[in-house]
């Protein structure tokens, strides 16, 4: 269950910045149906999986995060043979949604930082780099 | 004669002698326990308490409280969960104060001290305590508390003269005028302490900060918020009994030519505590170097300073008792505070997602945290954010931290690659190391704790009562295990789970002590139905599904990456039957339903 990997090891040379990732045509036509190609321009996230496309709209450090725990997925399963992490995970690997969606749902959970540790670091941004909205982040919240 | 004696012991100590012992037990546990020998002590223990704390304002009705304690002279009432402070909880969530207000009012008549922690407070409400208890109110702390304004402010400022503690800290209050403020200066002199730290206030006018100084000599304890702290030279010049002094705010925009002027400020003799100096980087640092072997407490979360400035100050702070800090202090700052600050109690590093990432000293890991084991013996409290840690880091802290009581590690998700995981062996060394240990969270990522280690919390947290725990475990086998110790756990917090909604139902039934349980994040039905396996007498199940209506993991998805946040449970013992006051998106279990 090589989610990512194949992408990962095998990254294209790209005139564009390391975190965008191009599967090759040929990769995609010899996608098996539980392997998932990842592309990466600027602010879209599009998912090849089992046949369908879907389209998402992140941030690019969002989309980071979610390369991060799949590699992450994919580099501890092999430790412990017996013992899966994630069942749910195991569970899935006949294929559909349900695998991404608990990656996901790990990646939803990231170490929340107290309230007024957030707002101390939103203000760091705004004195920092003269205030005003950070470029190419749709999901810029201003809370 | 010998009958005599054996009548007098078995009627007991005259009841006067009892009240005159019973108000030299404090400890509220060891109250508790006087309460159950008897009914003469129970009656007597409640009628010389003069302290209750109610960790959670839904566990009992308001006139339980006072139909048992006629005397309370302070009341102390926690609201939301501790995950309201992450946001994390909707701001309706519940926990008004109005139902306690009103009956404090009429049945507390001894009431001097009033202490609100993360609940809703309303301006009538304020109205309501000062038309009872206004002439008598010492203390009056809304911490963390939202739903009032500066209206309300202006009425206590006008009836409670007596008032010695005004405390505000990271409360959400409407700005309507600074007015508040004056009358507070105009008509108190017996103000000790003060703190609108980390509230928003912006007509604040350093004026009638000024007046407060003056008129109050007693005041001891001041902290404001982002006023210049050029601006409140004059009030650190004027309150000269000032002991912990908080907030203001660094303006960094000329540096060169406003170093001249920071330095010109000046702390009052006495302090020795020091938090906020928000946005303060290198040019303040004058301020704080002369005064640093006198400080206990030291606060720079919110302060520009880099690793090397950590570094500088914390050399000379070697009396420092309370250090909170971001992670830019770095592996190389703890060697520092390990060296040097060999009175350290408290330490607590949060993250910061700090920008210059790429030396590794310049970041927090199981390298700042041994060495911070080793040098600082006296340590109580280690809360501690890193980015990499290892097992001999934990068994560090377990070998030299013996008075420790509360330990809390995060494990942020910066790096992919950590040195040593999982941290079992680590875990069970640190918990068979720290006897005293009653407060534990451990946060990590998946494999970071396998059920193996989770087990090892069950057996050798022996006296833990509150514990947070974050990825951990494998399997719904490990949360079993766990639940089958943990034989004092009375409040546990669970986030990003692997387990089931079944297995911790399961769990709950099986920890002997457990009297209150948060999870976000599990592997749950939509609408919780498998958390009825834990329904049983006087134990409310609250639910908050992930999202409403009929979605297809789609939209789940498309909702969870725009931060829409997964399914949470609340669940606790009540005395006061299910809660009326719960917004929509809070659904309150039960098999009836």
């Amino acid at each position: 269950m090589n989610i990512l990997s194949q992408n990962h090891q095998e990254k294209p040379p790209s005139e564009e910045s390391s975190e965008n990732l191009t599967a090759s045509p040929e990769q995609n036509n010899i996608t098996e149906p539980n392997e998932i190609n990842v592309q990466f321009p600027s602010s879209l996230l599009t998912i090849f999986y089992a046949g369908k496309v879907n389209v998402y709209h992140v941030s690019a450090d969002k989309a980071k995060t979610i390369m991060k725990m799949a590699s992450r997925i994919n580099a501890s399963t092999p430790s412990t043979p017996s013992t899966p992490i994630n069942p749910s995970l195991s569970v899935a690997a006949s294929g559909g949604r349900t695998q991404i969606t608990h990656m996901i749902k790990s990646v939803a959970l990231p170490t929340t930082p107290k309230f007024s540790i957030q707002r101390f670091l939103e203000k760091r941004k705004e004195r920092l780099h003269g205030g005003g909205m950070a470029p190419y982040s749709p999901h810029y919240k201003t809370e | 004669m010998e009958n005599q004696r054996a009548l007098m012991m078995g009627n007991g100590i005259p009841e006067e002698a009892l009240e005159c012992v019973m108000i030299y037990v404090n400890d509220p546990r060891d109250r508790s326990v006087v309460s159950q020998v008897c009914k003469q002590w129970y009656r007597i223990d409640a009628l010389t308490r003069k302290h209750v704390t109610v960790a959670f304002c839904y566990t009992i009705k308001p006139s339980d409280l006072t139909r048992r304690f006629k005397r309370l002279e302070s009341l102390k009432l926690k609201g939301k969960p501790r995950a309201a402070m992450f946001n994390l909880t909707p701001e309706d969530w519940g926990a008004y104060a109005r139902p306690w207000i009103e009956e404090i009012s009429s049945s507390c008549l001894c009431l001097k001290s009033l202490h609100l922690r993360r609940m809703i407070v309303k301006d009538s409400d304020l109205a309501t305590l000062v038309g009872s208890h206004g002439h008598m109110l010492q203390a009056l702390k809304l911490e963390k508390c939202s739903g009032f304004s500066t209206l309300g402010l202006l009425k206590i400022a006008r009836s409670c003269r007596s008032l010695k503690v005004l405390f505000l800290e990271e409360s959400s209050i409407k700005d309507e005028g600074g007015e508040w403020l004056h009358e507070l200066a105009l008509r108190n002199s017996s103000l000790e302490v003060l703190n609108f730290y980390l509230t928003c206030l912006e007509s604040i006018s350093t004026k009638d900060l000024m007046l407060i100084a003056t008129n109050c000599p007693s005041l001891t304890f001041l902290r404001v918020n982002e006023c210049d702290i050029l601006d409140l030279r004059g009030v650190l010049e004027k309150a000269t009994e000032l002991e912990e002094f908080g907030g203001g705010e660094f303006d960094n925009i000329d540096g060169h030519a406003l170093a001249t002027e920071y330095r010109s400020v000046n702390f009052p003799p006495r302090v020795i505590s020091l938090v906020g100096l928000n946005y303060m980087s290198d040019t303040g640092l004058p301020l704080l170097l002369p005064r640093a072997c006198n400080l206990m407490k030291l606060d720079l979360q919110f302060t520009f300073l880099s690793t090397e400035n950590h570094c500088e100050l914390l050399h000379l702070c070697t009396n420092l008792e309370v250090l909170e800090v971001r992670n830019v202090i770095g592996d190389r700052g703890l060697e520092a505070v390990a060296n040097h600050c060999k009175k350290l109690r408290r330490l607590r590093v949060e993250a910061g997602e700090e920008e210059d990432e790429d030396d590794e000293q310049r970041l927090v890991s199981h390298r700042g945290l041994s060495m911070i084991a080793q040098g600082c013996l006296n340590l109580e409290f280690i809360a501690i954010h890193v980015t990499d840690i290892s097992n001999s880091a934990l068994e560090a802290v377990g070998e030299y931290c013996k008075n420790l009581r509360d330990f809390r590690l995060v494990l942020l998700d910066k790096e992919e690659k950590i040195t040593d995981l999982p941290l079992d062996n680590g875990v069970m060394a640190l918990l068979l190391g720290c006897s005293k240990l009653n407060r534990f969270g451990l946060y990590l990522r998946p494999g970071g704790l396998t059920d193996t280690g989770l087990d090892y919390i069950g057996k050798y947290s022996t006296n833990v009562r509150w514990m947070l725990l974050g990825f951990v475990g494998e399997s719904d086998k490990g949360l079993i295990e766990f639940s089958k110790g943990c034989s004092k756990l009375e409040r546990l917090e669970m986030r990003g789970c692997c387990f089931s909604g079944s297995a911790i139902a399961a769990a709950v039934l099986n920890l002997k002590s457990l009297k209150y349980i948060w999870v976000q994040g599990y592997q749950g039905t939509a609408t919780g139905k498998e958390l009825l396996a834990m329904s049983r007498p006087f134990w409310n199940i609250e639910f908050i599904p992930p999202s409403t209506g009929t979605r297809d993991e789609l939209d789940v998805m498309e909702e969870e990456m725009s931060g829409h946040q997964p399914a949470q449970i609340l669940a606790y013992y009540s005395l006061a039957g299910r809660r009326t006051d719960n917004p929509k998106s809070v659904i309150l279990l039960s098999p009836d339903s």
